[in-house]
């Protein structure tokens, strides 16, 4: 019915017309200029970014971070996707496993674990290197290069599922041919399977680098208190300096220079994966990519390999982090450490603030899910479904967040509500405006998920419903909902997962009033009590196990076994 | 029953604006079986759609009975969930999260008319007894074979009482066997129960077999409507003729309307054969006879076996006639023809049309 269809018109519009909204807000902020005589508008800000030779330092600081980041993340990625997918190698389950468990570990916690290990003085990894590299060769963790590694490291299961993907889709027969003519297997790695990959791996570097680009969370937990300063935590003190009132229009003005690469990099995303069809790797036949044998040294080596990224990537910093939170001040461990563990930092803890945070995010967790498949459902079905001039308009809008640094929307939510709803809807320190920029941010994430599900799913399905006279509403929740239901539980979980790990955002919005555990955790670290800060994530952690492994165990088994259609 | 006119539609593809219909006029009685035909890419599948309104014509109007489905001179538009037609669809789009009974339950309790309990589930019973799959009500749809995937959309259709059965190709992913199977049992059940059917398919057999009435479709237009035996024996178009079987053709020139001069010679006609200058000729392989002896009759001419392909109870030999390759369909009981044989084309059995009217083999811009 037509009613039906303007409602699901109205309810997609909503989001969209927000996103778009915070994505002026910088623009406007940057060039409004407050003095004594009013407000007049100009590009005074820019002059003011431009002439400091602080945002050059910070602008250095973020490509290097970025740069060393796409290279950890690649160097891991690559070799991890082309074992996984193009050797013999047994037990393919276990090796995703290892490769992409990190998804789901905050990589705020990583970066702790990795401030214990790689600490200049009692850094577990830099003693145990002290006796072989000389000083000079030390990694200094608190450097945009160290931090680029530990974000690199927490990307890499990224760039490896969107790698594997390339080789899964590539047609062996390629390779055959050039072993039948025969070239042997390093040449024809080198001369045949790495150039037709390539456009894959340069579009996951690119959107890798999108990533890097805005991260918040390696750079907060590692840079800020050692004032070394990417993008992200620059916009950051600009909003909550240490002295001194924030100044919104430096923060924009920087925002809209990154939002402007950034679209360029998506842009350029876009255009090598349409490149990438040029190779018609991807055909419509179904094929088991031809598989390289490995020996049995083989087999050691890319076990190892594997290992070696799990361990470095995931398992020591949890560990490390476990391990400090047991001991009142770091030590290594040593007979006399194992005598001094204790349970005391967890007995310190702000417990009521830090239920308080538990109790926000478990909030957050359900209705930002719900919120966000909601929305997506009826944005999809509009892109997917219907015939309505400028659906591809709405797609692209709810796409934007992907591409827009999450920091960027939180700076506009905590000016809109801050300085322009503030007298009519006092939403700013409560949790609804977490809510309502988690769930636009997430909205992207929703929608690009549903398009591919909904496309799934055979037109006349729906069809049928509607010429047996069955309204939209009703077709939705008798016939779509439920052939949707794997995906949707899918999404759900994987949503509350981002949710629960959510610090970028809530760093701008957050007041004690509506604090999340991510920012309880990161306000301990700030404050010096690295230990206290060490127990509070391993709480944080063990809160987590059960939605975890409810999405390892249930959402992708469901996720790969839908409905058939 | 549905009464078609003046409807267009047009798409916009990667290829530009396509008119997918243009000035389709139409009228089907009720209780007709009426089939529409075409090669994929004639419009057929999207003007049924249209009836159904899943799609929304550019212009004209359609009539479902005494109720206006669309009309673009009062504005009007009749949503599908609105029209109380049942529809069959090539993909059966059996819901595959339900069982059987409650994907024929379901436009009943979700539709628009949403009957009382005990009510669906007899009408769902007595749909499912209809199609034969009356022990299969607890079945999951996963489970269900093609066929019987093609009887639970059927039941599914008919249980809503619809005025009109619109099917989209329902035959067409189902094995040959069981399509024989299918086509007489569907036949049967539309003349008992005296619904009004309008059918898309590409396949003449099933036209034939099926159809009171057959509609032709090419690129957007009607060609020809008649009974399938007035298609066959009298097309108006090239095209039409082709579509009903294969058909030998050749250009010529009619000079009185009495004979045509044919690239192998000189063909006698029936008196009423209608135009002259430039035409071409056609005469089905089966109407085209052949006799290791001359039985001298006229419109005989000599022709030369290049092969034979044998196909059970027929044989399909190659002619070559004055040069020209030419087909005929025998018998196989008789003895196999070999070398040199009497062609013999039965004036009553050719057909004419002026040369304006373009060969279907030929490239169409």
């Amino acid at each position: 019915m037509l009613s039906q269809r303007s409602l699901l018109i109205g309810i997609s519009l909503v989001p969209a017309a927000a996103i778009v909204g915070l994505l002026l807000i910088p623009i406007w902020v940057s060039v409004r200029v407050e003095s004594e005589a009013g407000v007049s508008f100009g590009l005074r800000a820019y002059y003011a970014l431009l002439s400091d030779p602080f945002s050059y330092r910070t602008l250095f600081n973020t490509t290097v971070f970025s740069a060393v980041t796409v290279l950890t993340a690649l160097l891991f990625g690559v070799p991890a996707a082309w074992i996984v997918e193009r050797t013999d190698l047994p037990h393919k389950g276990l090796s995703f496993t290892l490769m992409t468990v990190g998804l789901l570990i905050p990589g705020f916690l990583s970066a702790m674990g990795w401030v214990f290990l790689l600490h200049p003085r009692i850094g577990l990894l830099s003693v145990a290197l002290s006796g072989i590299l000389p000083e000079s060769a030390r990694i200094n963790i608190a450097s945009p290069q160290g931090m680029g590694f530990v974000q690199g490291l927490g990307l890499a299961p990224l760039a490896f599922i969107m790698v594997a993907a390339t080789f899964r889709s590539t047609n062996p027969e390629l390779e055959e041919a050039a072993a039948v003519h025969g070239i042997g297997l390093l040449r024809s790695l080198v001369r045949v399977t790495l150039p037709l990959v390539f456009p894959g791996i340069l579009a996951a570097g690119i959107y890798i680098l999108t990533i890097g680009l805005a991260a918040f969370e390696v750079p907060a937990v590692i840079g800020l208190s050692n004032r070394v300063f990417t993008f992200s935590t620059f916009l950051y003190t600009q909003v909550h300096p240490q002295e001194g009132a924030p100044r919104y229009d430096l923060a924009a003005a920087f925002g809209v220079f990154t939002m402007a690469i950034a679209g360029l990099l998506s842009w350029g995303y876009f255009r090598v994966l349409s490149q990438g069809h040029r190779f018609a790797v991807v055909t419509g036949r179904s094929y088991r990519p031809k598989q390289v044998e490995l020996k049995r040294g083989g087999v050691w080596l890319a076990w190892g390999f594997l290992g070696f990224y799990f361990v470095l990537g995931q398992l020591l910093p949890l560990l490390t982090l476990l391990w400090s939170s047991l001991l009142r001040y770091f030590q290594l461990p040593s007979a006399s450490s194992f005598a001094n563990l204790s349970l005391v930092n967890y007995r310190v803890l702000p417990w009521s603030h830090l239920l308080d945070g538990l109790w926000n995010t478990a909030v957050l967790m359900i209705s930002v899910s719900t919120l966000v498949l909601l929305l997506s459902l009826a944005i999809s079905w509009i892109v997917v479904r219907s015939r309505i001039r400028g659906r591809f308009l709405l797609d692209a809008v709810a796409f934007l967040p992907h591409a827009v640094p999450g920091i960027i929307f939180a700076l506009s939510a905590a000016y809109v509500a801050l300085f322009l709803l503030r007298d009519f809807v006092p939403i700013y320190g409560t949790v609804f405006l977490l809510m309502a920029v988690y769930v636009l941010e997430r909205t992207s994430f929703g929608t690009r998920m549903l398009n591919n599900a909904l496309a799934q799913i055979h037109p006349e399905l729906e069809e049928a419903g509607q010429v047996m006279g069955i309204s939209l509403l009703r077709r939705l929740a008798t016939i779509l909902i439920p052939l949707l239901l794997p995906a949707l539980i899918n999404g759900w979980l994987w949503i509350a997962l981002l949710t629960y790990r959510e610090l970028t955002i809530a760093s701008l919005l957050v007041t004690p009033a509506n604090v999340t555990l991510p920012m309880v955790i990161w306000g301990l670290w700030q404050a010096g009590s690295f230990s206290r800060a060490a127990a509070a994530a391993t709480l944080g952690l063990l809160f987590m196990t059960p939605v975890i492994f409810c999405y390892w165990f249930f959402g992708r088994r469901l996720a790969s076994g839908g409905w058939q259609t | 029953m549905i009464r078609i006119e003046k409807l267009n539609k047009s798409f916009f593809s990667k290829a530009g604006l396509v008119q997918a219909l243009s000035d389709i006029d139409l009228a089907v009685e009720p209780g007709e079986f009426f089939v529409l035909l075409g090669p994929s890419g004639s419009g057929k599948t999207t003007l049924l759609r249209c009836v159904a309104g899943l799609e929304r014509p550019d212009s004209g109007e359609i009539a479902l009975g005494t109720r206006i489905a669309f009309s673009s001179y009062r504005h009007l538009f009749m949503p599908a969930e609105e029209r109380k037609v049942g529809m069959v669809f090539q993909s059966y789009a059996i819901w595959p999260h339900l069982t059987v009974f409650e994907n024929v339950a379901l436009p009943l309790t979700q539709g628009r008319g949403r009957p009382p309990k005990a009510q669906v589930r007899e009408r769902v019973r007595e749909a499912l007894r209809l199609v034969e799959m009356d022990d299969y009500v607890a079945r999951p749809a996963p489970l269900l074979s093609g066929g019987q995937q093609q009887r639970v959309a059927l039941a599914r259709a008919l249980a809503v009482n619809p005025q009109v059965l619109l099917m989209d190709e329902p035959l067409s992913n189902l094995d040959a066997r069981l399509r024989e199977e299918v086509r007489s049992k569907m036949k049967a059940l539309a003349v008992s129960l005296g619904i009004t059917v309008l059918y898309v398919t590409h396949d003449q057999v099933e036209a034939m077999v099926l159809a009171d009435r057959v509609a032709v479709m090419a690129r957007g237009k009607i060609l020809q409507v008649g009974a399938p035996g007035e298609l066959y024996r009298s097309p108006l178009n090239p095209r039409v003729a082709e579509f009903f079987g294969s058909m030998n053709w050749l250009g010529g020139e009619a000079s009185d309307g009495r004979r045509v001069r044919t690239e192998i010679g000189i063909l006698e006609l029936n008196p009423q054969a209608p135009c002259s200058g430039r035409v071409v000729v056609g005469i089905r392989p089966e109407d085209v006879r052949l006799s290791p002896t001359s039985t001298h009759v006229e419109n005989e001419l000599i022709g030369e076996i290049r092969s034979a392909t044998f196909l059970g109870d027929q044989v399909i030999y190659e002619i070559s006639v004055q040069g020209k390759l030419l087909l005929a369909r025998a018998m196989s009981d008789s003895d196999a023809l070999r070398g040199k044989v009497f062609v013999h084309f039965p004036r009553a059995r050719i057909a004419l049309f002026p040369e304006t009217a373009s060969l279907p083999g030929e490239a169409q811009s």
